[in-house]
């Protein structure tokens, strides 16, 4: 809402600067957003007196002046206007300031004369169109008065954000309520008694209300021999300081009341209403009507209209219809003021797209009692600015009519709410400076709420009210935060926080991607239809239609950012999200929300730097990560055998806990980065989360008392033979004695028979109960090799 | 006799000095301690001396010789240490180091986790909810009635009718109190979803932190000291905040809490747009509409909530002015913080 305060002032005194009311009224709730200075276009413009004036020596049509503008000399000024004489009194632009129209006159000589501004004429000034000479002035101002002190004003405009619960702020009376009630001044409200000259009986406006709930309140006024014209020069400034264009004096006294009162009018020309009457119903099935815009909308049973006899000529609170308009030719107008059912206003406001001052209003809702006060202010106007007759008695229909609304308040409520000590005078007086009168009644006080105050229904909104206006800032700090409540982490907390700690020492950057996804993103994974993938939850209104669902893994999204940071040259990525995925469920309202982890590793396992080559990245690499898990998630297992759509076949793993399914890791197919200017290998993995994550009690083992013996192998193993079959045949074969195994090298090439590969194993033999010898470790050496000779045929590479 | 046995033992210093390596170590303890060295030379001349001053003279040579000895032993000591610290040809300690991969958490999650952490400290336990939610929960509850203007502010990602991507939060202030008897104290970290168009200030996606604390007798002071300590630990012991009224319809009285502009003071500047405060977060106390929906009785007890915009700490604190950079996660943002 957009507030001049010249208008304002109208209702209310104010000293303040408007910078310190702007924070005053912030601070009291009405959020001040901006605050907009208005200088007075006339303020650069001086009254000066001509001194002297004589011919201009090298044009005859020119004057050359001395001009009075109250300064240290006379400025030279030449003037080619027939008028000028001496001893006048004139506007003057200095040079170098701008006039009203923001031209500039520059100082400079003119044929040979020094001229240092100019005399204005009329409509230099704006002040109107005829230019055949200079303005002479009378008013008997110094010269190098301002000439702001004959014309013009000042004007400083907030924009107040207005919060749904205050329709009242939606008008200046509304605001100059707050601004009396801060300040503790009084509030002058606009004339509203129609002078009785103007005053005639003539006959009702028959008027029909379907529903009364649709319509609380319907006012009708008759006004008749209106002659329609221009809006004088006050009220069209009013207007344009709230952005509109002045139309007519009927349209435009309806805009300015609107404003003052927030109240919104409407004006009907009589003699287009059929039938001369006014039925407030829904629209019919089907039907259309030509707003005051020329646009045909086309209406729903849902929609409340004015129509008259025959058609609609309404949008009941939204906007008028093209066809009762008043124009240039109506003489009899009918005057509507009333109120609707919020909700309907909205609904139709929503279905058209239509926002209106009005609509804006009604939705929010007007106040009923308000609908008497707007008309008569509006006939008292139209009385005045287009000569109207009113009709003596309105048509007043006020099915809602209600008693004032009384609640009760207990100051110890007050005080225990707001952490003070206030006695029951000083509420008192709080909330009478906000124009609700209290008394004292069993219980506390009596407040009457006014009609204008709709938002106040119950007694923690005269809470409110009382704390605002005594002052949030001047509230008592407190620390009452006890101690008995003490925080605990979920189990949940625990786990994520020990994730990402694990997940940055491996060397991996988190990342938090949209959690809407491609809709083709699932198919680019090859998912089967009746993959829990697919089980996606749609948006009805996306704001990007690719972007219509939910997603349902995380592999998209960290696809996503993959992409955008190859396109701008970063390809060393190791990356890793923890985030929730979407996944409906047959049966409820509401679809699960798994909280997955995704990583996903590209570029080279170790960069080149000069102590080393780069080192390329490799499936190891991700089973790396995987162990790293392995720490937290004692029972996170590869599943080898495991297959996955999104995965090259062989190089995919599924990952295990207990015997359920949690997720995936491996090669990422290459078509999924089909876009991507050069191929690049993606390793990724994507497990669900849900299944927790406290290890459990870990025992101590102690540590070992004696040394271990270690034993070197060279195996000739056959390709295809899987690694994880040779260890858990040494493992086995081994014994208790055998404490570890690792394959320290691999090497493929010379020397070896075709097909098979050279593993350098280390086996690490101990025992617990004393020092191994060379001969009980040798034993158990002979048993793992003729296993692996027995089961696998691998044997010593000779 | 003695200024001879002196001079010797400062030309034994000086040359000592001048050693370099081992060879001329050995060299200067043959020409000193040798069969036919310096102190050997002294020696025979004390056998040539008067009787009176043998005692004397000996005494002085044996000082001589100990000096000597020590001397020797502490300069082959410090030459064998150089011998074993020296560093291979071309050693440059200003070549660049090696460091492993280096991982970090996301500017979002590390401020969301520093606030968790803040609000911890003074009681505050962690909730959470579900991001897919009723318009029960997420409006009706909070009290938003239907069909109502104040859902304007809140536009809406809908999957139905009933179900809709929650706009705040808040109704994981329900959910806990439907399921946990007072008194509590949570807060629910969390995504959001606004039907808005992107652009630098606006995202459709975003962090929330709802604060909830209600027992008997909590009031706004309460309140307004948390916060204040919210703000000073995050933003600096200096920081200040003020309340203003609102709306909200879940909360009353409600507020809007601002923080001093760190840039200009109060004075105002183009990043507080002229006003000295720079909008920090909502925040009022729990309407008694709110009690009612989850059972709790609003005579019984009071509370306060508030909600934190996750990315709005960070663009503040780190001076980050287009919000699309959360999302797009360069790593040469990522990387910054
Ligand atoms: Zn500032």
């Amino acid at each position: 809402m957009l507030i001049s305060l010249d208008w304002l002032r109208q209702y209310v005194d104010i000293e303040e600067e408007p910078r310190r009311l702007a924070e005053d009224l912030t601070m009291l709730g009405l959020n001040v957003e901006g605050v907009e200075h208005r200088p007075n276009p006339f303020a650069p413009l001086r009254i000066g007196r001509v001194l002297t004036c004589e011919r201009h020596p090298n044009a005859d049509r020119l004057s050359v002046c001395t001009v009075d503008i109250g300064e240290a000399a006379p400025r030279d000024i030449v003037c080619g206007a027939p008028n000028v004489r001496a001893g006048q009194e004139v506007p003057i632009i200095p040079a170098g300031e701008p006039l009203p129209d923001g031209t500039v006159i520059k100082k400079g000589k003119i044929r040979g004369a020094l001229s240092e501004g100019m005399i204005c004429s009329v409509r230099e000034l704006g002040l109107g169109a005829e230019a055949d000479g200079i303005m002479v002035l009378e008013s008997g101002l110094a010269p190098g008065t301002p000439l702001s002190a004959l014309f013009g004003h000042e004007d400083w405009i907030l924009d107040i954000d207005v919060t749904p619960n205050r329709p009242d702020q939606l008008g200046y009376l509304g605001v100059a309520r707050e601004v009396a009630a801060r300040y503790e001044r009084p509030l002058r409200l606009p004339a509203t008694e129609i002078p009785a000259a103007a005053l005639a009986a003539m006959e009702p406006v028959p008027v029909d209300i379907e529903d009364p709930a649709d319509c609380p309140r319907y006012l009708a006024r008759r006004l008749r021999d209106v002659t329609v014209g221009p809006s004088p020069a006050w009220l069209c400034r009013r207007l344009e300081s709230m952005g509109l264009r002045p139309i007519n004096n009927i349209v435009d006294v309806t805009n300015f009341v609107l404003f003052e009162t927030g109240h919104p009018l409407h004006a009907f020309d009589a003699a287009k209403l059929a039938g001369g009457r006014i039925v407030i119903r829904r629209a019919r099935p089907g039907e259309t009507t030509v707003t005051l815009e020329e646009k045909e909308v086309a209406l729903d049973p849902a929609d409340l209209v004015i129509a008259d006899a025959e058609r609609t000529v309404c949008i009941a609170g939204v906007m008028g219809g093209a066809n009762s308009l008043v124009t240039e030719s109506s003489r009899e107008i009918i005057l509507e003021s009333a109120c609707f059912h919020p909700g309907l206003i909205r609904g139709t406001r929503q279905r058209l797209d239509l926002t209106t001052d009005a609509a804006y209003r009604f939705e929010r809702g007007a106040d009923a009692e308000m609908a008497d006060f707007a008309s008569r202010r509006v006939c008292r106007l139209l009385a005045e600015l287009a000569g109207a007759r009113v009709a003596a008695e309105p048509d007043d229909h006020y099915p809602g009519r209600a008693a004032p609304r009384k609640v009760i308040l207990r100051v110890a409520k007050v005080n225990g709410l707001m952490g003070t000590d206030l006695d029951a005078a000083t509420v008192e007086h709080l909330l009478e400076r906000l124009q609700l009168p209290a008394e004292t009644a069993p219980g506390g006080l009596a407040v009457t709420v006014p009609s204008f105050r709709r938002d106040l229904a119950a007694e923690i909104d005269l809470i409110e009210e009382v704390a605002r206006l005594y002052g949030y800032d001047r509230l008592p700090l407190e620390n009452r935060v006890r101690n008995t409540l003490y925080a605990t982490r979920l189990p949940e907390e625990r786990l994520a926080a020990r994730l990402h700690e694990a997940l940055r020492g491996l060397g991996c950057q988190e990342v938090i991607a949209s959690s809407f996804m491609d809709a083709r993103s699932l198919d680019a994974m090859r998912l089967p239809g009746d993959d829990p993938r697919r089980r996606v939850v749609v948006l009805r209104n996306p704001l990007v239609s690719f972007n219509a669902q939910m997603r349902s893994t995380l592999l998209p999204g960290m696809l996503e950012v993959l992409k955008t940071n190859f396109h701008r040259g970063q390809e060393e990525l190791r990356l890793y999200q923890i985030g929730r995925v979407y996944r409906r469920r047959e049966g409820t309202t509401l679809p699960d929300e798994p909280v997955h982890l995704a990583v996903l590793l590209t570029g080279h396992a170790q960069p080149a730097h000069w102590r080393q080559p780069a080192s390329a990245l490799g499936f190891a690499d991700l089973m790396g990560v995987v162990q790293g898990l392995q720490d937290l998630l004692p029972d996170l297992a590869p599943d080898y055998a495991g297959d996955e759509p999104c995965l090259v076949p062989g190089a995919a793993v599924h990952l295990l806990r207990g015997e359920a399914a949690v997720g995936w890791a491996g090669l990422l197919r290459p078509s999924l980065m089909h876009d991507l200017k050069q191929k690049r290998d993606v390793f990724a993995l994507e497990m669900d989360l849900s299944g927790g994550g406290d290890p459990g009690q870990r025992c101590f083992a102690p540590l070992p008392a004696y040394p271990a013996l270690l034993r070197d192998l060279a195996l000739l193993v056959p390709d295809g033979l899987p690694w994880r079959r040779v260890a858990e045949t040494i493992t086995e074969a081994g014994g208790r004695l055998l404490e570890r195994c690792g394959l320290f090298d691999v090497y493929r090439g010379e020397g070896l028979p075709a097909g098979h590969a050279s593993y350098a194993v280390r086996l690490v033999f101990r025992s617990p109960e004393g020092t191994l010898t060379d001969k009980q470790a040798d034993k158990q050496l002979t048993r793992v090799l003729q296993a692996l000779d027995k089961t696998l045929q691998v044997r010593l590479r000779s | 006799m003695q200024p001879e046995i002196e001079h010797l033992a400062s030309r034994f210093r000086e040359e000592l000095a001048g050693v370099a390596d081992e060879r001329a170590l050995e060299e200067l303890r043959i020409r000193y301690l040798g069969r036919k060295g310096a102190l050997a030379g002294l020696f025979q001349d004390l056998g040539k001396a008067a009787a009176a001053e043998r005692p004397a003279m000996g005494k002085a040579i044996h000082a001589l010789e100990q000096v000597v000895a020590e001397g020797l032993a502490a300069r082959k000591t410090a030459l064998s240490a150089c011998a074993e610290e020296r560093l291979p040809a071309g050693f440059d300690p200003s070549l660049p180091g090696r460091r492993p991969w280096r991982g970090r958490r996301h500017i979002l999650s590390a401020v969301l986790e520093e606030i968790i952490d803040i609000f911890r400290g003074m009681g505050f336990s962690v909730a959470e909810g579900p991001e897919v939610e009723t318009d029960y929960y997420n409006f009706q509850a909070l009290n938003f009635p239907a069909n109502h203007p104040s859902r304007d502010s809140q536009d809406t990602f809908y999957v139905d009718d009933e179900v809709l991507l929650r706009t705040h939060t808040s109704p994981v202030q329900v959910r806990y109190m439907e399921t946990h008897p007072a008194p509590v104290r949570i807060v629910a970290p969390g995504r959001v979803y606004r039907n808005e168009a992107v652009d630098a200030s606006h995202a459709a996606e975003f962090f929330q932190l709802e604060g909830l604390y209600v027992d008997a007798g909590v009031t706004i002071g309460d309140l307004k000291t948390t916060l204040r300590q919210f703000a000073r630990e995050f933003f600096g012991p200096r920081a200040e905040l003020r309340f203003r009224p609102h709306f909200f319809p879940f909360t009353e009285p409600s507020a809007e809490a601002d923080v001093l502009c760190f840039n200009c003071g109060g004075e105002g500047c183009r990043i507080c747009g002229g006003t000295g405060w720079i909008e920090l977060l909502g925040a009022g106390m729990v309407h008694p509409n709110v009690f009612r929906a989850v059972g709790y009785d609003p005579e019984r007890v009071t509370g306060f909530a508030f909600g934190i915009g996750i990315e709005r700490m960070a663009m503040q604190r780190y001076g980050i002015e287009d919000i699309r950079l959360f999302l797009e996660n360069d790593v040469r943002f990522l990387s910054q913080f």
